[in-house]
């Protein structure tokens, strides 16, 4: 493990919402061939964090270092995904896959833009707008648009938390396969979820963060070879487990600002 | 029984899926022109017949007017004052929206202007412009620029105010994908701020249509008098009621027609809004 490349290393991070401090001393490494997952919950910091990795939140203290050069702007390197998909609604599917390359100047040379359009099964809705789509396929759009950059690094802000949960379980499963494909470039990915069991199917590594200010609570492996299939996932030994651990370390948030018998009881009705 | 009967409905989704519910727009477009072409006709009927019972100085009918207007075609005055009146409307107005998204724009991304603007834009708006038009006859004289301010004044306002509201409008969730995608300033515009604010844009610009026309008049009756306004005053001073109206449904129908071309164009541009048809 030690000798894995560091992709993105995070050294005692802190931000800030002017004075008040969200999260402090972060520390952290992606490394290159690595999915990292962050949870926690809503307020945790982790969105912050994940748009502090994109470049596009200044650092109260600490540094975010991209194969060893300081993130201060947004790079095309790195490409995000965003939780409200982010697409353009007066911009066809086809221009909003299209639109990073073209806001950064480059050509579709290779025809990607075609490519991510037949990978993601949105071929036949090239032209219609956002709102025609549902919003399985409105993420797919996202996602094809991030990819289609060619990023070394794909940063996921809660992907899937707005759809329903079987569109959810099928567009993990087109992660998995995208992830598992080799012809891919970028190397590196960090999720960000609130979804421990989406975290445990995805993840190589999985960190809590929790705390005022936040900081991480736990940094575990997960144990499960790849590949994976999201209905075998509980059926893996490590998986009560794994799943018991993040939920403990989530729930050490919450005890202490709890009235006791409160707590006891939603400790109770949780585990 | 009810898993059996469940069992007998054929996949419920499709038929959901087709059911029609009664919405309120529901006329065909033929229908909507035989009602639209009804009421002209009946309203032009009722008209006719009453206008034929007055006193024709007080009073006058469709047949007399349109008799009018072919004479006034043919003595070549009605062109001669549609194009006075135009060139005011049209290089007034051209003035006024760019004037008004100009100032839009930059009111409406940055606060030290919006700031700048917000007392003058709010009292000039509020101000009924005719109350100005003297004042503007010192400053600028009787011309044909007179006019021209005039009809600008009429038109800035609308523009201006709806455009900084459509800049302020702008998702900043999409500001935000723009910076991440390493978006320019330049590129920030064209690909956001303009696009979500044209909608805007565009409704600023059809109230203006309305507004310019009312300024047209103003500034014929008020200033030198020309165009279709020396029409009116001139036709209605030698008691030629027919004459009087032949401008005013010219009028009338300019802005039925620019409103129209207007909305056919908003339609384009918003294909890509849920409310559009």
């Amino acid at each position: 493990m030690s000798a894995r490349t560091a992709k993105i290393l995070l050294d005692q991070v802190a931000l800030a919402f002017g004075e008040r401090i969200v999260l402090q001393g972060v520390s952290l490494t992606l490394y290159e061939h690595d999915l990292l997952c962050i949870v926690g919950t809503s307020g945790s910091g982790k969105t912050t964090l994940l748009r502090a990795v994109a470049g596009l939140l200044p650092l109260r203290s600490g540094r975010i270092l991209l194969d060893g050069a300081a993130i201060t702007h947004p790079t095309p390197r790195i490409a995000m995904i965003f939780q409200h998909f982010g697409l353009f609604p007066w911009k066809t599917v086809r221009a909003n896959i299209a639109y990073g390359l073209s806001v950064q100047g480059r050509r579709d040379e290779s025809g990607v833009v075609t490519r991510l359009l037949d990978v993601m099964g949105l071929t036949e809705h090239a032209a219609r707008y956002p709102y025609e789509l549902s919003g399985g396929m409105q993420q797919r759009v996202g996602l094809a648009r991030a990819l289609a950059v060619r990023p070394e690094v794909l940063l996921l802000d809660e992907p899937f938390s707005a759809v329903d949960a079987i569109t959810r379980e099928m567009l993990h499963g087109e992660l998995i396969r995208l992830w598992e494909d080799p012809q891919r470039r970028w190397t590196s990915a960090i999720l960000v979820t609130h979804d421990l069991d989406e975290a445990i199917l995805l993840g190589d590594r999985i960190v809590v963060l929790g705390g005022t200010p936040g900081h991480v609570r736990l940094h575990l492996e997960v144990p499960i070879p790849r590949p994976r299939a999201p209905q075998d996932l509980r059926f893996h030994p490590t998986y009560p487990q794994l799943r018991r651990q993040l939920w403990d370390a989530l729930q050490d948030d919450r005890v202490p600002h709890q009235v006791s018998d409160h707590a006891t009881l939603s400790m109770e009705g949780g585990t | 029984m009810r898993t059996i009967a469940g069992h007998l409905t054929p996949t419920p989704a499709v038929p959901a899926r087709m059911t029609r519910y009664p919405r309120r727009t529901h006329l065909s477009r033929r229908m909507t022109w035989g009602l639209r072409g009804t009421s002209l006709a009946i309203t032009l009927a009722l008209w006719e017949w009453y206008g034929r019972s007055t006193n024709p100085i007080l009073f006058t009918y469709p047949t007399a007017i349109a008799r009018a207007a072919l004479d006034m075609l043919a003595d070549g005055t009605l062109l001669s004052a549609l194009g006075q009146s135009l060139s005011v409307l049209s290089t007034g107005f051209t003035l006024g929206t760019l004037v008004g998204v100009g100032l839009g724009l930059l009111a409406g991304r940055s606060q030290v202007i919006a700031g700048l603007l917000d007392v003058p834009v709010t009292a000039l708006y509020a101000t009924p412009m005719v109350a100005l038009v003297p004042i503007l006859v010192l400053w600028f004289g009787f011309g044909t620029s007179a006019k021209i301010v005039v009809v600008l004044l009429f038109t800035v306002f609308p523009v201006l105010i709806n455009t900084q509201r459509g800049v302020r409008e702008v998702d900043p969730r999409l500001v935000e994908v723009a910076h991440a995608f390493c978006s320019t300033e330049y590129r920030l515009w064209t690909d956001l701020i303009l696009a979500s604010a044209l909608p805007f844009i565009m409704t600023g610009i059809r109230l203006a249509i309305g507004r310019a026309l009312i300024a047209v008049i103003i500034a014929e009756f008020y200033t030198a008098i020309s165009g279709l306004g020396y029409l009116i005053v001139s036709n209605a001073h030698a008691f030629q009621t027919a004459r009087v109206f032949v401008p005013v449904v010219v009028l009338m129908a300019l802005g039925v027609i620019s409103t129209a071309l207007l909305e056919m164009a908003e339609a384009r541009i918003s294909r890509w809004r849920q409310t559009a048809p």
